[in-house]
């Protein structure tokens, strides 16, 4: 009986130590249709905004699944992929042969095209921010673009205060962000330039929104996929939290917004939309409220999903953009002035 | 829950300290590890690699009773098996105490507790998705059979409490977004030890196995394998499956007997 048992123990361990791949499901197939369902079937199960976008997935991929055959090469394959992920218009939903390989292909959706530009960088130096014309500008270095953040009292009206964060990607301190407001704290009235920033983090984004409100605000709600089902979404409501600084924003303030404004620079816009002292100017922004996941197919190709979708508190659908409060246009013949800021300086007087 | 982990670990305090030992040793452990990992709720591609395993432990052996604490963990590099993009680093550390109670000169019985671990896995090229984690407390009924010079031990997984970071479609833990608690202000969503977020997983909710084989080769030095396997869902029919091999030389930095002298 105890040499049974030891047997017994012995057998055990050496039975269960063979390997975890008996727990695994198996390898997937790379050919060319598996390839095709696999995508399909992730925008099927993950992508939260099919209803609102108007796509009938299965009907979309039905309609191109015939047309999967055993000997397309890579270019065509992903062409037929790239149909679906065209026609989602998103640009957090995109489609990469090789992500960091250059010259890759690529299926996305351009968020830009049919918009004029909304922003001009040598209007804004030459007239409001450069040290030239305005001592009181200070910046923090860095960045993609050189700078992370941009600030100071704008000279066309001597208690205006300006911020420009032409990127949410980008580390601000909490220190940072303090000096930024404590240096603003004394204008009227403050304009937030939005434009350009394409997003981030929208952590990041939140931290700023919370210095303009004293109290807990109703943003909306984000409405995560959650299973697989086409009901399976689960609603998180949204309440910005002020920030505990002493040196919050509670004045009138601008935020000026172009095409560019997308992704966390949506957070931002929809955290600070129920606010009372704040409005938007300029064009319509890029939208991109939905948070995104990433991945690789089965044969190494990058996909990137929206897979939750914002709804503001007026119950606005965000991921299209949404027009400002005060459309503005830029004039970019006139390099003497940029007409959004001008009206909004006119707009805090 | 909080009550619940003092008191278990006040139970492990007690037991180091009630009874008389006959042996203590300091030890460390290097090896190498052969690791495994499939997420299906993003794939069925699974990835494997190669890495390095190490173990600082402190362990006291009685003729009534073994105990140990310890830290142990793996660094590795994983590999998708299917397509050559999207490389993972691995990170496993562990804080973790057993105690044993030895039912004869053969078989010692007990619980082992992996107090605190963090599984991390950075996926080269993603975004969102790039960093993946379980944080958890893993509870353990553990056997091991000593003949000579080897000792074989079987732990089954019986309690974990753990928190996935990925979701069904979102790196956010799926208990978070299924409560609506998301906001880019919940700190404790995000936060691997965001405890508020944990959810339990009894036996039968996962299945959490691992044997370990050590040969003493000399006073001072012992080889030893280990093997774990852990598959769970958060999300019905999208399994998690980890898996690791370990091999080790184990040293024992200090080594000290005495002549037995144990009450309990």
């Amino acid at each position: 009986m105890k040499s049974l048992k030891i047997f017994g123990f012995i057998a055990i361990v050496c039975i269960l130590s063979s390997c975890e791949k008996i727990f695994l499901e198996p390898k997937p197939k790379t050919d060319a249709l598996s390839v095709f369902n696999e995508y399909t079937t992730l925008v099927k199960e993950k992508y939260a905004m099919l209803e609102f976008k108007g796509v009938d997935i299965d009907f979309l991929a039905d309609s191109i699944k015939n047309t999967i055959v055993a000997d397309l090469n890579d270019e065509e394959l992903f062409n037929k992929l790239a149909i679906i992920t065209t026609r989602l218009r998103d640009a957090h939903s995109s489609l990469i042969h090789h992500r960091n390989g250059e010259n890759s292909l690529f299926a996305g959706f351009n968020l830009l095209e049919g918009y004029p530009s909304g922003f001009n960088l040598e209007i804004l130096a030459d007239n409001y921010i450069g040290l030239p014309v305005n001592s009181t500008i200070k910046t923090l270095e860095g960045g993609a673009v050189g700078v992370r953040a941009v600030w100071g009292v704008l000279n066309q009206d001597n208690e205006i205060g300006y911020v420009w964060i032409p990127s949410w990607n980008e580390e601000i301190s909490d220190k940072e962000i303090e000096q930024i407001f404590s240096d603003l704290k004394d204008t009227k009235g403050l304009i937030f330039d939005q434009r350009l920033n394409g997003g981030g983090d929208p952590s990041l984004a939140t931290k700023f929104a919370s210095y303009f409100t004293d109290k807990p605000v109703d943003t909306g709600f984000e409405r995560f996929k959650t299973g697989p089902g086409a009901n399976d979404f689960s609603d998180s409501h949204v309440i910005l939290q002020p920030s505990s600084s002493s040196n919050k924003y509670l004045k009138e303030v601008r935020v000026i917004t172009d095409r560019h404004v997308y992704s966390a620079s949506t957070t931002f816009l929809y955290s600070l939309d129920s606010i009372n002292t704040i409005k938007t100017m300029g064009q319509r922004s890029g939208g991109g409220s939905g948070s995104v996941a990433d991945g690789y197919l089965s044969n190494g190709w990058y996909w990137s999903l929206s897979t939750s979708e914002f709804i503001d508190a007026k119950g606005r659908h965000l991921d299209d953009g949404v027009d400002p409060d005060i459309a503005v246009a830029l004039d970019l013949d006139d390099i003497s002035k940029d007409e959004v800021i001008e009206a909004a300086i006119l707009d805090l007087q | 829950m909080k009550k619940l982990f003092l008191g278990i670990t006040l139970f492990f305090v007690g037991l180091t300290t009630t009874f008389s030992q006959s042996s203590k040793s300091f030890f460390m452990e290097l090896g190498g590890s052969y690791t495994t990992f499939q997420d299906v709720k993003y794939s069925t591609v699974s990835y494997s690699g190669v890495g390095g395993a190490f173990r600082l432990g402190i362990e006291r052996n009685t003729p009534k009773a073994i105990w140990e604490v310890g830290l142990n963990g793996n660094i590795g590099k994983e590999s998708p098996n299917v397509h050559d993009v999207g490389a993972v680093t691995t990170i496993n550390p562990k804080v973790y105490s057993r105690y044993l109670k030895k039912v004869n000169d053969q078989f010692s019985f007990g619980a082992h507790w992996d107090i605190l671990g963090l599984y991390i896995r950075k996926t080269d090229g993603l975004d969102n998705n790039g960093i993946y984690y379980i944080s958890s407390s893993d509870l353990f009924a553990t056997g091991i059979y000593h003949k000579g010079k080897w000792n074989l031990g079987l732990d089954l997984g019986l309690l974990s409490f753990q928190k996935e970071r990925m979701s069904f479609a979102f790196s956010a833990p799926q208990k978070g977004l299924e409560d609506g608690a998301f906001n880019y202000q919940n700190e404790a969503l995000e936060s691997p030890f965001g405890f508020k977020y944990f959810t339990l997983k009894p036996i039968g909710k996962q299945l959490y196995l691992r044997t370990h084989i050590q040969y003493q080769w000399k006073e001072r030095i012992a080889v030893g394998y280990r093997w774990r396997a852990r598959r769970f869902t958060e999300v019905k029919n999208y399994p998690v499956t980890v898996g690791e091999h370990q091999l080790v030389i184990r040293y024992n930095i200090t080594h000290k007997t005495k002549p037995s002298t144990a009450q309990n």
